[in-house]
């Protein structure tokens, strides 16, 4: 900023707005603050002057002091590796095979034909569902854990890849035939930066995923893990762990999305939207 | 990206008064600071049952299978108040259901109560019930996962055990490391909450989570061993001790509401009944509740009522009380909790009633 | 001197229209010829299956163009998410592919763009680059499909100037498809007119130097060109 845009700035507040603004304008970052910060402060208030139950909600600032504790006693460390190892098993098995799924399907007639039918079908069973056979066919061990998981990422990961493979510009691929690119070099230069917007898209519902399924996992015959955490905290009537759990549960999902949105900006610095 | 001036959206001002004004109501009035919540009715426990129940009186009562008999019986609708059964059983739910005041009266083994009193929940033990030869007729067996390479008890040492210190299998497991002389810190613990139909416990075993697990010794045992007995899954008996205390606890909540106490009363002399009429008709039980009910094939349903039979009320509560002091006493050194007096947690007003209406008949 | 192109008998036909009826056409090494036609004519078609990515039509008939071919579109068909430079040297191997993609997108006048984004150019820069990577592979034949029609008059004079002078240093083979009758003229040693499925019109070109007798020149193509498009039906 110079002397000169600063007048600029100066000149253009003086101005009376002649037509009436009707859209709501650019937000800004710091406003979508507002809703939650509301919330925290009337849970304050609300905790504070006694109209809540601590045994039905805890004060928020219990979530603080019980977590510390929890610390200090090495759980929540413990069970936030596991639960987080999990999960990031699951997204990695789930992004994998979802985008490879998409690329074949994607990038041939008969795989098209194939998979994209079974996708199809499987879409409409919730995966909680078939919950009950992941545990006859696999257990109840890590195994069945991170593949319930892999299972909720691959879906989205694959719809959104496929689609955005099926959307890539006809210009382009004319283009690539007529610069008599190799399948190679097509897949490398036009398919997968094609792609990559819609897989990108596919891995924030996939994280989304993940941690749902995650959650579920979880409270079923787990030895470990948050959920484990928090289903002994039910036991025990502690609200203030299940608490803290819910807290941990939202951070992760909220960290993760934010994650994602950081490698999209920076993956996709070419794209020049009406988002950014 | 442009820094334009940071202009307030339309409305904030408004909004802020609001917040403002609220908060400043809410403080003005707040109640007053809730210590313990203390029980809000006017009847002290030590003051006799009334009689009469007013009208409008819910009692809500965690117990599939009473409320079944009640139903199949009729005397649910000779009752002067209205029950609403509630699809919650077994420890850790009723617990739960306790804890967040969803529930009058539930129904478990003995360690529950136990447990309540230690989450900081008071309950009440008000009517009992055990098998009429305890000595030779277990509750509980151990199931073997396929490969632990346990033969006897003894073979427990260094192994992984299921743990559920809010349920009565947490006791069985100590006591039989009691007997076995096996210090509790030569084994594993796994803190695993069993769930009632036995799943979470088989399958740990299954899959190999843990070594050993205890299993109710009716079905839930039988099934195991039909599922993965060609695995190498086995069973094994635990070493002679009580294990199979049933009973109905409430919180001093309900206790302390007059109109809720004379309901209870009318409802525990029914429950006493329903005691003596599931244990002389166990095959229409069977047919009319397990398999109709809970949908089990006819053997299995025969199978599980044979096992939780033949049992009596008795019309003493010593026994009781002290089987659930050594309850008590084992859980409290391995759940780091304070020993107390077992006493306490029975309401002995009710101590007569379940038997009598057992021992009476009819209504 | 065997043409550069050279096509026989050239069919083509979508569902129950046919638009290519048996067209003949030779381009000889070097000549610039201008396909003009009404809208619908099919130059795009002929110019496709030169190209040879007409996989939606069926038809017959044969086609002989060079080994390296390059094309330029309407639309730039710029990568969006390649910077300049790989835009142009995109699909070309060898050690010094990156220089010459520098030179030729110096010769285009965006010397000093290589490591712009697509979007941060103009319609006229981004059509540049295009020509640039169309250049850098030595084309023995260019093919362009209106490639300045969505441009405005005054960047299209000077792509016109452009694509003179890279005719000249470069010396392809050329066919220039457009609807643009003066641009035709200008540009091109030879014209020909798609009517009703074949080539009718079949015309040299040859620009007098001073200015007087241009103006006459240029006026009367222009008013048989015409002429002949008016005549051709929709």
């Amino acid at each position: 900023m110079n002397a000169h845009t600063d007048i600029v700035a100066q000149r253009a507040t003086d101005l009376a707005p002649r037509t009436r603004r009707l859209s709501l304008g650019t937000p800004s970052r710091a406003g979508l603050l507002l809703g939650p910060g509301l919330l925290l402060l009337y849970w304050s208030v609300l905790s504070a002057t006694g109209f809540l139950d601590p045994r039905i909600l805890p004060a928020p600032w219990t979530a603080l002091t019980t977590a510390v504790d929890l610390i200090h006693q090495g759980r929540l460390q413990e069970n936030l590796t596991v639960s987080a190892g999990r999960a990031a098993a699951g997204l990695a098995f789930g992004a994998v095979a979802g985008v490879a799924m998409a690329l074949v399907s994607g990038l041939s007639q008969l795989g098209s034909y194939v998979i994209d039918g079974l996708v199809q079908i499987k879409r409409g069973i919730p995966i909680l569902a078939l919950i009950p056979f992941m545990v006859l066919w696999f257990g109840i061990g890590e195994t069945m854990k991170v593949t319930v998981i892999a299972t909720s990422v691959f879906f989205p990961i694959y719809i959104q890849t496929h689609s955005a493979l099926s959307a890539i510009d006809l210009r382009h691929v004319e283009l690539a035939e007529t610069l008599r690119l190799t399948r190679w070099q097509f897949v490398r230069h036009i398919v997968l930066p094609g792609a990559l917007p819609g897989f990108l898209t596919g891995l924030r519902f996939g994280a989304t995923g993940a941690w749902l399924a995650l959650v579920v996992v979880e409270q079923l015959n787990a030895t470990s893990g948050i959920g484990y955490m928090v289903t002994l905290a039910r036991n025990y009537a502690q609200t203030d762990v299940m608490l803290v759990g819910l807290v941990v549960y939202a951070l992760l999902g909220f960290g993760s999305d934010a994650v994602v949105r950081l490698i999209e900006r920076r993956a996709l610095a070419w794209r020049r939207t009406l988002g950014q | 990206m442009s820094r334009a001036a940071f202009r307030l959206p339309r409305g904030s001002i408004g909004l802020a008064m609001f917040v403002v004004a609220s908060i400043a109501l809410l403080v003005a009035f707040a109640p007053a600071w809730r210590t313990a919540k203390a029980a809000t009715g006017a009847l002290p426990l030590a003051a006799p049952l009334p009689d009469k129940v007013p009208p409008g009186v819910v009692l809500r009562v965690g117990d599939p299978v009473s409320e079944w008999i009640f139903r199949h019986n009729g005397w649910d609708k000779k009752l002067p108040f209205r029950i609403q059964w509630a699809e919650i059983t077994g420890g850790p739910d009723t617990t739960e259901a306790l804890h967040a005041g969803a529930l009058d009266v539930g129904t478990g083994a003995n360690v529950p109560p136990i447990h309540a009193d230690w989450a900081g929940i008071p309950v009440r033990i008000v009517a009992f019930r055990e098998f009429k030869d305890a000595r030779h007729k277990a509750a509980w067996t151990f199931g073997i996962a396929p490969h632990a390479g346990i033969r006897s008890v003894a073979d427990f040492r260094g192994k992984r055990i299921a743990f559920s210190p809010s349920q009565v299998q947490a006791q069985v497991v100590l006591e039989t490391l009691r007997a076995a002389k096996i210090d509790p810190r030569d084994v594993t613990l796994i803190e695993l909450p069993s769930s009632i139909g036995g799943d979470v416990y088989t399958n740990a075993l299954a899959s190999d989570e843990v070594d050993v697990a205890p299993l109710g010794a009716g079905l839930v045992a039988a099934r195991y061993l039909s599922k993965f007995a060609d695995l190498g899954a086995r069973l094994l008996p635990h070493p002679p001790f009580r294990d199979d205390g049933v009973v109905e606890f409430v919180p001093e909540t309900t206790l302390a509401d007059p109109g809720k106490a004379a309901a209870l009363k009318i409802y525990i002399h029914y429950w006493g009944l329903a005691q003596a009429w599931a244990d002389a008709h166990p095959d229409e039980l069977a047919r009319g509740y397990f398999v109709d009910v809970r949908g089990l094939p006819l053997p299995d349903a025969r199978l599980q009522v044979k096992a939780l039979g033949p049992s009596t009320v008795p019309r003493s509560w010593d026994d009781a009380i002290a089987y659930e002091q050594s309850a008590i006493d084992i859980l409290a050194p391995q759940t780091g909790r304070p020993v107390f007096d077992a006493a306490r947690l029975f309401d002995r007003r009710f101590e007569t009633i379940a038997a009598d209406a057992a021992a009476g008949g009819q209504a | 001197m065997s043409p550069a192109v050279s096509v026989r008998g050239l069919v083509r036909f979508f569902t129950l229209k046919g638009v290519l009826n048996g067209v003949d056409l030779d381009i000889a090494p070097g000549e610039f010829v201008a396909l003009l036609g009404r809208s619908g004519s099919g130059k795009s078609t002929l110019l496709r299956a030169l190209i040879g990515i007409d996989h939606e039509a069926s038809g017959g008939g044969e086609v002989h163009v060079p080994q390296r071919t390059s094309v330029i579109f309407q639309d730039a068909r710029l990568l969006p998410w390649m910077r300049v430079l790989d835009n142009v040297v995109l699909g070309l191997r060898g050690a010094d592919v990156r220089e010459r993609g520098r030179q030729a997108l110096a010769e285009t006048g965006l010397g000093g763009r290589e490591h712009a984004w697509p979007h941060e150019l103009s319609g006229g820069e981004q059509q540049r680059v295009a020509l640039a990577r169309a250049l850098v592979r030595q084309p023995q034949l260019l093919l362009a499909d209106e490639p300045f029609g969505a441009l405005d008059a005054l960047t299209r004079v000077r792509m016109h100037a452009l694509l003179r002078r890279l005719s000249d240093v470069h010396d392809p083979a050329i066919l220039l498809v457009t609807h643009d009758v003066d641009e035709a003229i200008l540009l091109a040693d030879r014209i020909v007119m798609l009517d009703r499925g074949r080539l009718g019109l079949d015309m040299p070109i040859a620009l007098p130097a001073a200015a007087p007798t241009r103006q006459d020149y240029v006026g009367s193509v222009r008013e048989t060109l015409l002429r002949q498009l008016d005549a051709s039906p929709a």
